[in-house]
Formats: structure tokens, C-alpha cells, sequence
């Protein structure tokens, strides 16, 4: 190895001497050329050096260690995983010191082509200096080259080792899966002798570290064992007291809601066994740190705590799902008599695999011996396998009518031949003596079982907490009502979001978890992750899920940013320079198109869509939107007409389509009008723009009213009209410039008519002051005593002589139309 | 509420956006012809062929690269590379 060093490092000395001289010489030059001299100093700051060389080397004598380690490291699977993880590591070091020098060769290049290319014959020949310069350049970039293509052959080697690793651990896990153990001797009384013989070990480790620290160590036990049970006390008496209300389960308790059985049961699960975890992690901190514990027992010790911790979560964790004796509680739909059975199942299973870690580590500790390997892995298997076979006969789910009562199903056939073939085949490979095949099945079941159940329950939470008013009505509804003052409707929408996002983090997490539990390698999850949401191909579009991702959340983003805008331009730049209302509206009106085209532009452009390619998709469309969407196009320009040219603007009194009211709001493709009725009418914007239109207030809020009222033939016109214009400025509203003035508009049918006017000042103030001013005339007139007459007509009635004929029709052609009355009875009777 | 929620939940989109997207290394070909790199990523050596004004995007995890010049340089996934001339200007 030395021999290839060699030349390198030989080179390296030659190279830095020059360097040195160079850099003296060029003293002067940095004087002549102030410019390029900082230039040149700052290249020279980063010069390879001995120690980057040396670097090189002893990274690549790393990678020659491994190499040499494999061959014997091939019959252990943990060596070999020691091995690849240390590979891993060489790997990224060789990137890093890659990167490290890379930069080095951006610096002489800049300083070479300073430097000017290498004079020809013709040129003048360039001084001692420049031609040094460039040669030690030129070397050094050979060197970097070197180092470089030396890490490179490294990095392609270490990964060939890699591979050489992995394929050896795949034949060792051949090998272990088929190799069969002679259970017959196993049994024998090797084991017996084996088993005592750890015993006694175990024993006697535990009685001389009991002895030595009960002599050496006295205060610190008393004061380790004393604090351990103040810290019992304290944890289940704080423990009882702040979530007692939290994890009741109410036996008496009608029918909790799913929701609620779901929180109280998290509780349930979660805080004791918080509680229990902070007990023994600051448990073990004590005995820890006042040091009686020594080396070994305290890793048994420690496995021993953890294996307890993990068995006490599942054990609350099945208690509270399955709720043997609550059925109201329980959390699957599981029927009263196999809810025991798979609690325990559940529960027997976990202390198997806590069962077989701890001997596992104890063996580490202590030594390992086969026949006890062998012995320990059967009866996890056996016990599995067992397991398994008796669930398969459960009646778990409730009958067909949900009567708790009734006679429970079975399961599914498909179901039932699974569990019992796994059982079966468990059970037979251990008796056969496939102990490594039925271990790994065993352990494989075991823990996908725990994921995936893990994972349902995460889907049937998240399912729960989106169901219609799942969420309002719960503690947390209530509070979220009270706080935030949300409706129920909010708070339901929210339960729906948090459903959807606690369902994708179901699989987000979920799968991957899964994956690796089935051998997939992290990086291989990786790739196929970041493959999956960096590279989605439709057609020659190249979409990923994260560019997506991002140009909603730019869109989101930008309209936000342009909501913003529109509410601080509205209400500190305009309100305060006195721009009008209407006005206003339009501007804000106008951003937010803007706003919004913008983010939808960026929002695309970030999704991984080019333009050009929208606008070859825009070009075929046009000709749809040609036909199709013309009305609703030319709505949207004449919505832009209307905000451009702004015949009338929010607030102002319009006449439209045969409709009068205040214009609301002038939107994309229609204008809400609000009529005097409180209707709102929404019409068109092309119908605003191609039809006439009257704005009570375009330029000027001024506006004329009318009253024409009527008098009797026997009034005075001129009293009249002196009194109508008296009321006309009498009132408050009606502007004296342009003067009220009053028509004597005509001889009417049954009375002389008149027509008073008046200006206001705002013509929205019409109503009311025409009402005023009728009230005000009916006043003045009747005090006046002047008639405001009904229709009239003269009936003139001649009375014929009595001792004419009674009966029949006058003969008389002069007396047509005289009625003949049986009684006499005259007008001055009457009034008389 | 609203607003502030609403700001916490956009920060934190982006955080995790951010967090989330998988880094590489761009190399575009400035160069009139198409010049081939040679691209060592995950000690696997492959031949990139990158025609005129093309962008590729590579390296997700750090590799080293031979230009056609015969200069070479390593990257650790975030740099982007401009073939000028046959030589490599890294950014």
C-alpha cells in the first residue's frame, strides 16, 4: 500500500517547495498587481496539503481493514451488520472529503486562465514567475485529481462490499431458516445441566453484587430502595389524582359514544403507562446514579425494565380495546366471551416476545449455550403456535342482531384457516426441529401483528374523530367552541380535517413501518418514497406528489398574501387618503384578481407544469371557450368593463333589468344588486353593460322629487300655490338652490292639479321626504279649508210632473233621461 | 384565531415541506456539443450523456463526477454544476 502513496507524497514535496518560492517571489508581484494578488492569496489560502493526502490514505487503509474483516465476519449476522454500518460511514466520509477538495480546483482555474494560456514560439516569452505559478497549478490540480480518483475507487469498492455483505447475510439467514436442530438431545440433559449451571451463574452474580454493595454500599441501597418507593408513592398518588376523571371507565354508563370510548380509552392506555414509564426510567436514574448497580446487572436490570415497560403499554392497551367486563367500553365490536381470550391472547403474546428478548440478553450477558437457544426459541414458537390454534376456534363477533347475549359467530372461514394454518405451521416446523424457521416466522407474526394492530386502531380513530358531530359535544368540542367561539359546524369541519390527517399519518407511517418490518432495507423505503413524490410521469409532463404539494401551497400562500394586501391597502392606504367607498371597492376588487392570477400562475408553475405547455392546452380550449363559455367570458370582461369605466360603483341606487336598488357587490361574472325589498338580485354583467342603465347617483347624490296633488274647482290657485311652495321650504331636506318651484299643471277632470318639486341633496332620501311633504300638504290644506276632491260628477235629475203617467217611459223625447221616482223626494229634503 | 392559526399552520406546511424534499445536484451543458460525464453515485459508475442546454438532475446522496476534461469533483447533492468549455464550474 505504501508503494502507492509514494509517488504522491514524493510529488506533494517537490509541488509545495516550488509553491513556497513562488509564493516568496511573488511578493513583488502582489505590489505590482494589488488586484489579482488578493485574488491570489485567497486562492492560496486552501492549498492541498500533507494532511489532506494523509486523509485520503487513511481512509482508503479503512476501507483495506473492512475488507479484511469480511472474510471471518461472514458467519455472524451481527458483525456483519457492525460491518455495513461502518461501510456506511466510510462511504459518507469518502463524499465529505470529495466535497472538501472539489473546491480547490474552481480556485485554480480561475487563476490559470489569469494566467493566460501557455505563450506559443511567436509570443514574447513570459517571465520565470507566471510559468512557475502555472506549473505548480498544474500540478496541484493533478494531485486533487488523483486524491480524487482514489476516493472514488474506494467509494465503488466499499460498495462492492456492500453487496459481498448482504448477499452473505441473506445465505446465514438461508442457512439459520433451514438448519434442523435435533430437539430430542436439546431436551436432554445437556439442558438440564446447562440451565442449572446459568441459574447458578445468575445467582451467584446477584448474591456477591447483593454482598458487595449491601457492605460497600449500604447508605446508597437504603437511600436508592427508599427513593424508589417515595417515587412509587408519589407517581400512583399524583397519578390517582389528576387523571382518575380521565380514564374512568363508567360501568354504569349507558352508551358512550364511540368518541368518547376512544378518548377515554387512549387515556386509559396512555397516561398510566406514562406514569409507569416515568417511574421506571427515573427509577433506574436513581439507582443509576447513586451507583449500585454494576455492569451486568445493570443490563439485566435494564432488560428487565424495558421488557416490564413494553408489557405493562400493551396490558392497559388490551384492556382498554377489548374491556372484558365493560362491554360498554370496549372499543372493538368483539362479542362478551372471546373479549377474555383476546385480551389474553394479546397479552400472552407480548410477554413471549418480551419473554424471549429478556432470556436473549441475559444469554449475551452471561454466555450463550445452544441447547438452551434451541429450548428458549421451540417454546416461543410452541407457545405462539398455540396461541394462535386456540383463537382460531373463537366465536369473536356478536350475532347478527348485536345482542351481546346471543350466541357469538365465528370467524370467517378464510379468517379461521389462516390463524389455524399459522398455529399448525408454527407449532409442527418447531416439533420438527426448524427452531431458526419458526422462531423467525414467530417473531415476524408477533411483530406485523402489533403494527397492523396498531395501525387499525390509528384508522379507526381517525375514522371516528371525521364521522358526522363526532368531535362537537366532546370535551374538547366544548372547549374549542368556547375559546375559539366556532360554530358546531366548524368544529365538525375540524374533526374532519383532523380525521383525514391523522389517516394519512396512519399510512405514512404505517407502510414504511410495515416494509421494514418485512426485510425492505431503509434506503431502498427511501428511494421508492422519494421516487413516488419526486417523479410522477403523464405524458411528457413530469408531476411529483411534492411539487404539487408545493404549488398548492404557494397558491395558498399567495392568496393569503394578496387578502393581506387588499385588507391593508383598503383600510390604511385608501380609507385614509379619502379615496370614496366605491372606488375603494373597485381597487380591491382589482387586486384580488390580480392576486389570485398571479398565485394560480405560480401555484402551476411550482406544480412542475411549464407555461408553455398551459398555453398550448389554453390555444385548443379557445376555440371551446369560443362557443361554450362565451357568455360567461363576456360577463367576466364586462365585469372588468364595469370596474374599469365604473358606470356605478358599490352603494350606488341603480335601475336595471327592470329593477331598482343599491348595487353590493361587483363581482367576476355578475353584480349583486340589492333592491329596496331586501331581494338581491344578481344580474349579469354583459346585461349592465349592453343595456341601459340608470344611476340614480352617478355624478351627483342631487335628485328632484315630484308631488302632484289636486284641489277643488272652489279653491284659490293662488292660496295653493303659495302654501305648497311654503311647505316645500319649510322642509328641512329640500334644498333652496335650485329653487322648489310648483306647476299649475292642469284643469283637471275634477280638480285643478298641481305639481310641487324640490331638489335633494341626496336623492336616497326621496322616500321619506315625499312622504313628509304629502303629510305636510294634507295638513296645511285641510287647515286652510282647501278640498283635496275625489273624482266628480254632476248628475243632473229633472223631476217630471206628478200627475203624469206613472208607468212606463216618458213619451216625451225631451224628457229622456229624467228618472222617474215613485216617492217625491227632493235634494232640499235630504240636506234638510 | 383565524389569522394566527393560519400562519402557524402555513409556517409549519412549509417547515415540513422543506424538511421533506429530497436534495440533488442539477448539471447543465453550456457547451455546443453534448459532453458525457461520468457520474459515480452510491459506487456505481454510469456514463451521462447531457445534450446541449440540457438540465439533469442526479445525486441525491453525494458521488463524485469526471468531467470530459478529465478533472473530477465530488458533490454532496446540493450544488449545482455548468459544463463551460469541457470543465466543471460548480455553484
Amino acid at each position: 500500500m505504501s508503494s502507492q502513496t509514494d509517488p504522491i507524497i514524493v510529488m506533494f514535496t517537490r509541488q509545495t517547495m516550488k509553491c513556497y518560492w513562488a509564493k516568496m517571489q511573488k511578493l513583488f508581484c502582489i505590489v505590482l498587481f494589488l488586484v489579482f494578488g488578493l485574488l491570489v492569496s485567497a486562492a492560496f489560502a486552501q492549498q492541498v496539503n500533507d494532511a489532506d493526502i494523509a486523509e485520503v490514505e487513511k481512509l482508503r487503509s479503512d476501507v483495506d481493514t473492512i475488507a479484511s474483516q469480511i472474510e471471518e465476519a461472514k458467519n455472524s449476522e451481527e458483525s456483519l451488520v457492525a460491518l455495513a454500518l461502518r461501510i456506511n460511514e466510510l462511504e459518507q466520509l469518502l463524499i465529505d472529503k470529495g466535497v472538501e477538495l472539489s473546491p480547490r480546483f474552481s480556485q485554480i482555474k480561475t487563476r490559470m486562465d489569469q494566467l493566460g494560456p501557455v505563450p506559443t514560439e511567436a509570443d514574447p516569452p513570459e517571465p520565470a514567475v507566471v510559468s512557475e505559478e502555472r506549473t505548480a497549478l498544474a500540478e496541484e490540480r493533478a494531485i486533487i485529481n488523483q486524491l480524487l480518483g482514489i476516493l472514488e475507487e474506494q467509494a465503488v469498492r466499499a460498495k462492492s462490499m456492500l453487496d459481498s455483505m448482504s448477499e452473505a447475510r441473506r445465505e446465514l439467514f438461508a442457512n439459520e431458516l433451514s438448519r434442523r436442530y435435533d430437539i430430542t438431545n436439546a431436551f436432554g440433559t445437556e439442558l438440564y445441566a446447562d440451565i442449572l449451571d446459568q441459574y447458578g451463574d445468575i445467582q451467584n452474580r446477584f448474591s456477591s453484587w447483593l454482598n458487595f454493595t449491601w457492605r460497600f454500599k449500604q447508605g446508597s441501597v437504603l437511600s436508592a430502595v427508599l427513593g424508589m418507593l417515595v417515587l412509587l408513592l408519589a407517581s400512583f398518588w399524583g397519578a390517582r389524582r389528576t387523571f382518575s376523571d380521565w380514564i374512568y371507565r363508567d360501568p354504569a354508563a349507558a352508551e358512550p359514544t364511540y368518541f368518547e370510548r376512544l378518548t377515554t380509552g387512549f387515556w386509559y392506555t396512555i397516561l398510566p403507562t406514562i406514569v409507569c414509564w416515568l417511574f421506571l426510567f427515573f427509577t433506574w436514574g436513581l439507582f443509576h446514579s447513586l451507583g449500585v448497580l454494576r455492569g451486568d446487572i445493570g443490563d439485566i436490570l435494564q432488560t428487565l425494565l424495558i421488557a416490564f415497560a413494553v408489557i405493562f403499554l400493551v396490558w392497559r392497551l388490551a384492556e382498554a380495546v377489548f374491556a372484558p367486563r365493560m362491554p360498554n367500553w370496549r372499543l372493538l365490536n368483539v362479542s362478551d366471551r372471546a373479549a377474555r381470550p383476546l385480551k389474553v391472547f394479546v397479552i400472552v403474546m407480548v410477554m413471549v416476545a418480551a419473554w424471549d428478548y429478556v432470556t436473549g440478553q441475559i444469554n449475551q450477558i452471561i454466555g450463550t449455550s445452544v441447547p438452551i437457544t434451541v429450548a428458549r426459541s421451540l417454546l416461543a414458537s410452541f407457545i405462539v403456535g398455540l396461541m394462535f390454534l386456540l383463537i382460531a376456534f373463537l366465536r369473536p363477533f356478536l350475532s347478527a342482531t348485536g345482542d351481546a347475549g346471543e350466541r357469538a359467530r365465528r370467524w370467517p372461514l378464510p379468517v379461521k384457516i389462516t390463524l389455524f394454518l399459522i398455529g399448525a405451521v408454527l407449532v409442527l416446523t418447531a416439533l420438527a426441529g426448524y427452531i431458526g424457521f419458526a422462531r423467525f416466522m414467530a417473531q415476524q407474526i408477533v411483530v406485523t401483528g402489533a403494527a397492523l394492530a396498531t395501525i387499525y386502531l390509528g384508522y379507526r380513530t381517525a375514522h371516528t374523530i371525521s364521522e358526522e358531530r363526532s368531535l362537537a359535544g366532546t370535551r374538547l368540542g366544548n372547549r374549542l367552541a368556547n375559546e375559539y367561539q366556532l360554530s358546531e359546524t366548524t368544529i365538525d369541519q375540524i374533526g374532519l380535517v383532523a380525521g383525514i390527517a391523522l389517516m394519512a399519518c396512519v399510512v405514512i407511517v404505517g407502510i414504511p413501518v410495515l416494509a421494514l418490518l418485512w426485510g425492505f432495507r431503509w434506503p431502498e423505503v427511501k428511494s421508492l418514497a422519494v421516487s413516488l413524490f419526486t417523479d410522477i410521469q403523464i405524458g411528457s409532463i413530469s408531476l411529483s406528489i411534492t411539487s404539487i404539494f408545493a404549488g398548492i401551497v404557494l397558491f395558498v400562500v399567495g392568496l393569503f398574501v394578496t387578502r393581506r394586501f387588499q385588507r391593508w391597502l383598503d383600510g390604511n392606504v385608501m380609507a385614509r387618503s379619502g379615496v370614496e367607498p366605491g372606488a375603494r371597492n373597485s381597487i380591491k376588487t382589482a387586486i384580488g384578481y390580480v392576486g389570485v392570477a398571479v398565485a394560480a400562475l405560480l401555484g402551476v408553475s411550482a406544480a412542475g407544469l411549464e407555461l408553455s405547455q398551459l398555453a398550448l392546452v389554453a390555444g385548443a380550449l379557445s376555440l371551446g371557450i369560443g362557443f361554450g363559455l362565451q357568455n360567461i367570458v363576456s360577463n367576466f370582461v364586462s365585469g372588468l368593463i364595469l370596474l374599469a369605466e365604473r358606470p356605478f360603483k358599490s352603494g350606488d341606487i341603480i335601475e336595471a333589468g327592470g329593477y331598482t336598488g343599491t348595487v353590493q357587490n361587483i363581482k367576476v361574472r355578475a353584480t349583486e344588486i340589492e333592491t329596496f325589498d331586501k331581494k338581491t338580485l344578481i344580474l349579469p354583467n354583459s346585461e349592465l353593460i349592453n343595456s341601459s342603465v340608470i344611476n340614480w347617483v352617478h355624478r351627483t347624490t342631487l335628485g328632484r322629487v315630484e308631488i302632484p296633488v289636486g284641489v277643488s274647482y272652489d279653491s284659490d290657485p293662488k292660496q295653493v300655490y303659495d302654501l305648497l311652495l311654503e311647505v316645500a321650504n319649510d322642509h328641512p331636506r329640500i334644498l333652496s338652490n335650485p329653487e322648489p318651484f310648483v306647476e299649475f299643471a292642469d284643469f283637471g277632470d275634477s280638480s285643478l292639479d298641481f305639481i310641487l318639486r324640490g331638489y335633494l341633496a341626496d336623492i336616497g332620501f326621496g322616500l321619506p321626504v315625499r312622504t313628509e311633504l304629502r303629510m305636510a300638504i294634507f295638513e296645511r290644506f285641510k287647515a286652510a279649508g282647501i278640498e283635496i276632491p275625489f273624482p266628480q260628477r254632476d248628475l243632473n235629475l229633472k223631476i217630471v210632473d206628478e200627475d203624469a203617467e206613472e208607468e212606463g217611459p216618458a213619451q216625451d223625447p225631451a224628457a229622456f233621461g229624467v228618472i222617474q221616482t215613485s216617492k217625491k223626494r227632493t235634494m232640499e229634503e235630504d240636506d234638510g | 384565531m383565524t389569522s394566527k392559526t393560519l400562519n402557524m399552520v402555513v409556517l409549519t406546511t412549509i417547515g415540513l415541506f422543506g424538511a421533506g424534499v429530497a436534495h440533488a445536484a442539477t448539471l447543465e451543458n453550456k457547451d455546443a456539443d453534448t459532453q458525457t460525464v461520468t457520474v459515480t453515485e452510491d459506487g456505481v459508475r454510469n456514463e451521462v450523456a447531457v445534450a446541449t442546454g440540457e438540465v439533469i438532475t442526479f445525486c441525491n446522496d453525494g458521488c463524485f463526477i469526471t468531467m470530459p476534461n478529465g478533472d473530477r469533483a465530488a458533490l454532496s447533492g446540493n450544488e449545482s454544476v455548468q459544463i463551460v468549455g469541457g470543465a466543471a464550474i460548480i455553484k
